[in-house]
């Protein structure tokens, strides 16, 4: 036994290589968990849900559960987008406290949040337009036409979807909130 | 005939002792490896992570130059967090004794109200998803809890039926409370002072 111990006892040499293995390892193994992920949250809650459309996801029941630690804290609605063919207009109301809508990419980075301020509602209008857009012609500006919207906050953004959360304020404000959802809107900007 | 035997032993001892060798270094790698992977992913670490009693919250959750490590947690796990610049979530496992949180306990989270953050807390199980219950209670928001007329307020995390703020556990088995904070970006000056650990709620095992 003490000969396997002894050719099995690590040299200097033998634990610098295991470290640096043990590294790289580490490193690709963290790397990699992102794509070997067995079931993307991306494709979990926008699986059916049509693209450039705000839909009112199901109340979050044990049996409606999409995402793990997703809770019935709030009401949903989300719209898929793609600025593949064109920029996309985002405009949403948000009425009281707790109202947030953010903008993921696939990948799940939450790259813009608004978050309403209590007491005044927050009106949110986005245009999404691809990261790569080149300039194609004049401004309205520069044609001699007003601005479509001055309070439009444009932002670079290819695919991904819009979150509109609506908080769970009882029974008295499910109406009311469901309302606000719907009034959501989420569609290619009109030439 | 038995130079020969004898070189042929010499040849095996040396090839199986290399075999081990290489075999122990393998070993030694993966485990290495994969088992400090998995905790940085799991269960974070200072430079990911921040802890404050029982609550854990992750540092860079959401954001778009978040780290490896909070870019793979989140994957793994399979949820999409707000941006945590204005959103936290905190989680808890254990109560604030450090105990595992389970469902054959009774828990009260006892906490003050937060007027600078929109906020709920939900019980999950210990793989995150919902607690079926008749009474369909499985989260109370800063808008639906009863809050004291001191401004705190009490949840009571058990099976039976508890009078008030009651979050039913069933048999969950082991259990996770999630604290989803929104901040209002109306934060008083004379609050910033006031550590997140204070404001968060302790997690008391009131019997098992």
């Amino acid at each position: 036994m003490n000969w396997l111990i002894s050719a099995l006892w690590p040299t200097g040499r033998g634990v610098a290589a295991a470290l640096c293995a043990i590294g790289i390892l580490h490193i690709l193994a963290t790397l990699a968990t992102p794509q070997l992920a067995p079931a993307q949250a991306y494709g979990r809650l926008t699986s059916g849900v049509p693209l450039h459309t705000m839909t009112i996801l199901p109340a979050v029941t044990p049996t409606s559960q999409k995402l793990p630690f997703m809770s019935s804290d709030a009401v949903y609605a989300i719209c898929p987008f793609n600025t593949g063919n064109g920029p996309v207009s985002v405009t949403a109301n948000l009425p009281a406290a707790g109202w947030a809508l953010a903008l993921y990419s696939p990948e799940g980075e939450n790259f813009y949040v608004a978050v309403a301020q209590p007491g005044r509602p927050t009106n949110v209008s986005l245009l999404l337009s691809a990261a790569d857009d080149r300039f194609t012609g004049l401004t309205p500006q520069a044609q001699g036409q007003s601005p479509r919207d001055a309070s439009q906050l444009k932002l670079p953004a290819g695919k991904g979807f819009v979150l509109l959360r609506a908080p769970d304020q009882g029974q008295a404000y499910k109406q009311q909130n469901l309302a606000a959802l719907k009034a959501a809107r989420c569609a290619p900007q009109a030439p | 005939m038995s130079f020969a035997f004898h070189q042929f032993k010499k040849k095996l001892a040396y090839i199986t002792m290399s075999s081990a060798r290489t075999l122990a270094f393998c070993a030694t790698v993966l485990a290495g490896g994969s088992l400090s992977s998995c905790y940085a992913i799991n269960t974070g670490t200072a430079l990911t992570t921040q802890t404050f009693g029982p609550w854990t919250t992750w540092l860079a959750a959401g954001q778009p130059s978040t780290d490896p490590y909070t870019r793979a947690h989140f994957a793994a796990l399979g949820t999409l967090p707000l941006n945590s610049e204005t959103a936290q979530l905190y989680t808890a496992r254990t109560d604030s004794d450090g105990r595992r949180l389970h469902s054959s306990c009774d828990y009260a989270i006892e906490g003050k109200a937060m007027a600078d953050h929109w906020w709920s807390v939900s019980v999950f199980d210990d793989a995150g998803r919902m607690i079926a219950n008749p009474a369909e209670r499985y989260t109370f928001t800063s808008d639906t809890i009863g809050m004291k007329s001191d401004g705190s307020f009490i949840i009571s995390l058990s099976r039976d039926a508890r009078p008030d703020n009651w979050l039913p556990t069933g048999g969950a088995g082991r259990l996770a409370v999630t604290l989803q904070m929104l901040d209002l970006g109306v934060r008083a000056v004379a609050r910033e002072d006031e550590s997140t650990e204070k404001r968060l709620p302790i997690i008391r095992r009131v019997n098992c």
